[in-house]
């Protein structure tokens, strides 16, 4: 069965990166992808995945690691990344990701750091324009609720953005901002002051915090 | 069909199955699809081990630690026994040999009942075509 599955992927390895990509369905496993690409592929997925599912940083990158360490050891005993996480990419991710944290614990994460970077941004917004109250239009909410939207949906499918599909999703947002402008105008529906900003904020420091913190050991321990 | 079922039993049990090769001593991810495979078990997906592994460190049944490992490389998360999981382990195995002598009782029975039942009918019938 398992050397069935290595064959059929090893006889269309001719099939470039891209072309498997493009001929799969979101979130299944291409068998055409060259075994480097495939692994890189199948573990930016899982990332993805596991990051909009709330998975902490620290685990996140301890499942990554243990994910990649059994991907090499499978290639060099000749089995695809297929045999590993199965033909549904995804499904795999969110099973091992509901089996790590509980609902309750990724909801509240999630909860507190959406906010944490929407602060971030409007912080950035603050400083660039340097005032205390931020004026918020409807162009400028359809702008960024398409970039959210558009970044999550692609990530969670294909594992990363990319320049290309940013820029795809950044027009599409231009769109979406010129519509909103046509049906509400550029009229000011209310000032947003900097403390509102921060309060947005803080719910997501302590995990903002942790997260960084668990970059930082993970970089020493990675040399 | 024959894959199916056999696929269907192993999940049944997979959670045991790692628990004994853990017991055994402890391991990391890809050595227990090694073993399973060496003992004639071919996980349909090798990657099924690992929300099982955290659904059963989340219960305390195993605990991890990272260490090198003899393959090299980056260091591996190596998964061991805790207490709970050794009785786990103990209570699993008891359950599988009830279950398992009840399962051939029945299997091996309703095949003998079937056989002696159709031989029997089979001698009735040569018997009214003797008449």
């Amino acid at each position: 069965m398992t050397q069935q599955t290595t064959n059929e992927t090893t006889t269309s390895g001719d099939v470039t990166a891209g072309e498997a990509a493009r001929e799969s369905a979101p979130g299944a496993v291409p068998e055409g992808l060259p075994g480097e690409a495939e692994r890189a592929r199948v573990l930016a997925v899982c990332r993805s995945n596991w990051e909009y599912r709330g998975i902490d940083d620290a685990s996140l990158r301890e499942m990554l690691a243990e994910l990649s360490a059994h991907l090499e050891e499978a290639a060099a005993a000749g089995r695809s990344p297929r045999d590993v996480v199965g033909a549904d990419v995804q499904t795999f991710a969110a099973d091992w990701a509901r089996a790590r944290t509980p609902l309750h614990l990724r909801v509240l994460r999630m909860a507190a750091l959406i906010p944490f970077v929407l602060g971030a941004l409007l912080l950035l917004t603050h400083l660039i324009d340097w005032t205390l109250a931020l004026p918020i239009e409807a162009p400028r909410m359809a702008f960024y609720a398409v970039i959210l939207a558009g970044t999550v949906a692609l990530e969670l499918r294909r594992g990363s953005l990319g320049f290309v599909r940013w820029l795809f999703v950044g027009l599409i947002g231009v769109g979406f901002a010129q519509l909103a402008s046509w049906l509400a105008g550029d009229d000011t529906l209310f000032h947003l002051p900097v403390w509102a900003t921060l309060l947005l904020m803080l719910p997501g420091l302590p995990y903002a915090y942790a997260d960084t913190r668990a970059r930082k050991t993970a970089a020493p321990a990675a040399e | 069909m024959h894959d199916q079922r056999r696929s269907q039993l192993l999940r049944g049990v997979l959670d045991l199955c790692l628990l004994a090769l853990i017991g055994e001593r402890p391991r990391y991810g890809y050595e227990f699809v090694e073993a399973l495979t060496e003992s004639g078990l071919d996980l349909v997906s090798e990657g099924s081990i690992y929300p099982l592994l955290a659904r059963m460190e989340r219960a305390g049944l195993v605990d991890s630690y990272r260490a090198p490992s003899a393959a090299g490389g980056a260091p591996r998360k190596y998964y061991r026994l805790t207490d709970a999981g050794a009785a786990e382990l103990a209570a699993g195995r008891a359950t599988w040999s009830t279950f398992t002598v009840a399962v051939s009782r029945t299997l091996g029975s309703r095949g003998g009942a079937r056989n002696s039942d159709t031989g029997d009918t089979g001698a009735r019938h040569d018997a009214a075509d003797d008449q």
